[in-house]
């Protein structure tokens, strides 16, 4: 292929964009100087020692973890007999099921939030955490159900049938034949929910509250108070995690081809 | 009463349409029925239907005597192959067979028993712990058929299952799988739309078309006698022209077409006058190119041939229409220009005319 400048121009662009911020918080997290600045004066290690010294980041860290593996895996066990559903039957009003299903991921996530808030938290009185549990559940269930429904999509009926006309009832055959087959799948559906989940801040902005915040939530509180580079070292610990988690779930099932 | 029975059955999928309507069909223990036909005639959804994965909506499924309509798939015992195989990619070849005896729950010294036999009847012995993947298209089938006898069956269901697999090994799969089920005395219900595959393979020919079937004999008679203009163009009578009943007697029909006399076999005779505009068919490869004129015989014009190996094509053009006329590929050649098509008496058969 002949290399043209502007595409060459397009690349760096796009990467500068897209990567360039991420550089800069892994530099700057290296400062040896008590504020934010770039390019950064000095070098030091103290900022990341910070992060784990913080209480505030290791609670909210722990709330995190426990909400999105909690959400996640509620998501994935909701989901995907609605997927299975979706994919292997026909009824009638499909459409519109599956439209209501989607729902959570095509409305903002602000209105979700608020929508929760107003229900969870001011008329059900639910407590903080389950509130978050909740919230978080929504936002995830329609990843779970296109993740799994599109790798079910691609797997032959044929080999569910000819497990059932063996003699397996078909929750038998989902479980022996179908999901050993679908792990790659929902390993990508977990880790994208998970790292949704770790994420978010528009609906988890609603729903936290004393005592308890993510740790998106918790960032955002801290960054409102101190403009040191902690926040930064704590950004480069979880982009480095999440790269390495989803490099080697990549590595070991090739999960890119289902999400 | 037959091993196996399909009463009056009624499948549709939505409402108003309805794929099989008032659908009969019989097989004897034993015997292997081949339900052949075009995508779309319903010979699929028979299958599914007779599995327990379509419920129709009126009708009877027997087996033995037994009333299996409302059973569910999984307690019919019933063999099915598909045309992908459908193996279980996780499982080794071994585990692929011991599946249904697991359901079955057969002791596992029994289990290694009954695999082991079932694989050395399909000639994979040693392939136990190979996964799906490492093997070729045909020993996947020959798997996918170990799979299917080793419980035991009452009823073997083979959808399509040589299609995926090239041509060679098609007739060699073919062989094993009428040898199998000879061996074994099982009772096939077998789905193609490849009459060659039906003619070697079945005891009975069930042609279907459109939800119905059109014809149901021995592989002989559907060859040399089909029944309907449908089942004729199916089994490979391609030429075709129209023309008029000008007599008929025990043996032979006398046929007007063009300024031609001809002379057919009176198989279609029953519902044909005297009088009666009639189709004419005839198959490529019992038509001879002569250079004489002679009897049955009508002059026509090379236009070209083309070479397939084993057999030479050739296209040919003359008053009553264009015909392909298939030769051995000793016969001397031709070539292009004048030349005279002659069709022995009892392989031209006569049907009413229809405008298709």
């Amino acid at each position: 292929m002949r290399r043209s400048p502007l595409l060459l121009a397009a690349f760096i662009i796009v990467f500068t964009f897209l990567l360039g911020p991420f550089l800069i918080i892994l530099i700057a997290s290296f400062s040896g100087d008590a504020s934010m600045a770039f390019p950064p004066k000095g070098f030091s290690v103290q900022w990341f020692r910070k992060v784990l010294e913080v209480r505030m980041f290791r609670d909210a860290f722990w709330t995190s973890l426990q909400l999105a593996v909690a959400s996640t895996i509620t998501a994935l066990a909701l989901g995907t007999p609605v997927a299975y559903a979706l994919v292997r039957f026909h009824f009638r009003g499909q459409n519109l099921v599956e439209i209501l299903f989607s729902l959570p991921a095509i409305v903002p996530e602000l209105v979700l939030g608020f929508g929760l808030l107003q229900y969870f938290a001011l008329r059900a009185n639910v407590p903080i955490f389950p509130g978050l549990y909740f919230g978080h559940t929504a936002i995830l269930f329609p990843y779970a159900v296109r993740v799994v429904s599109t790798s079910l999509r691609n797997f032959d009926p044929a080999i569910e049938e000819a497990a059932i006309s063996l003699g397996a009832s078909r929750l038998k055959s989902f479980l022996l034949v179908v999901m050993p087959n679908l792990r790659a799948a929902f390993l990508a559906a977990f880790i994208l929910a998970f790292i949704t989940s770790f994420n978010n801040v528009s609906v988890s902005l609603f729903l936290t509250g004393p005592g308890v915040a993510t740790l998106p939530i918790q960032m955002l509180a801290y960054m409102e108070m101190y403009f040191d580079p902690t926040i930064a070292a704590l950004s480069s610990i979880i982009i480095v995690i999440t790269f390495a988690i989803v490099q080697t779930a990549e590595r070991a099932f090739g999960i890119s081809q289902h999400i | 009463m037959s091993f196996l029975e399909l009463n009056n059955l009624q499948v549709g999928y939505e409402k108003g349409s309805s794929v099989l309507n008032d659908f009969h069909m019989t097989a004897e223990k034993g015997e292997l029925i081949s339900l052949l036909g075009p995508s779309g005639c319903g010979k699929t959804t028979t299958l599914r239907t007779i599995a327990g994965f379509i419920e129709p909506t009126r009708g009877q499924v027997l087996i033995h005597g037994r009333d299996y309509t409302k059973t569910p798939p999984n307690k019919r015992n019933i063999g099915l192959v598909f045309q992908s195989y459908a193996l279980f990619p996780h499982l080794s070849i071994f585990e692929n067979v011991a599946f249904g005896l697991r359901m079955r729950r057969v002791s596992s010294s029994e289990i290694k028993k009954r695999v082991a036999g079932a694989l050395a009847m399909v000639d994979l012995t040693g392939y136990e712990n190979r996964l799906p993947a490492q093997l070729s298209g045909g020993q996947r089938q020959r798997v996918a058929l170990a799979r299917a006898v080793v419980i035991e069956p009452d009823l073997l269901l083979l959808d399509e299952p040589l299609s995926n697999l090239d041509a060679k090994l098609r007739v060699g799969m073919r062989a094993e799988l009428h040898r199998l089920q000879r061996q074994l005395g099982l009772t096939a219900v077998y789905v193609t739309h490849d009459q060659v595959e039906a003619m070697s393979l079945s005891d009975r020919v069930l042609v279907m078309n459109k939800g119905k079937i059109e014809q149901e004999g021995k592989p002989e008679e559907i060859f040399y006698r089909p029944a309907t203009p449908f089942v004729a163009r199916f089994m490979g009578f391609d030429n075709q022209f129209t023309g008029r009943v000008k007599s008929i007697g025990d043996n032979q029909v006398g046929i007007e077409a063009g300024t031609y006399r001809l002379t057919a076999r009176p198989h279609f005779v029953p519902d044909v006058r005297v009088g009666d505009s009639v189709d004419v068919l005839f198959r490529p490869e019992v038509a001879q190119l002569q250079r004489a004129p002679g009897d049955n015989a009508v002059p026509a014009e090379i236009v070209f041939r083309t070479f397939q190996g084993n057999a030479g094509e050739y296209l040919v053009r003359c008053a009553l229409g264009e015909f392909t006329v298939a030769v051995a590929e000793t016969s001397p050649s031709f070539a292009p220009g004048a030349i005279h098509v002659h069709i022995a008496p009892e392989h031209l058969i006569v049907e009413k005319h229809t405008d298709e």
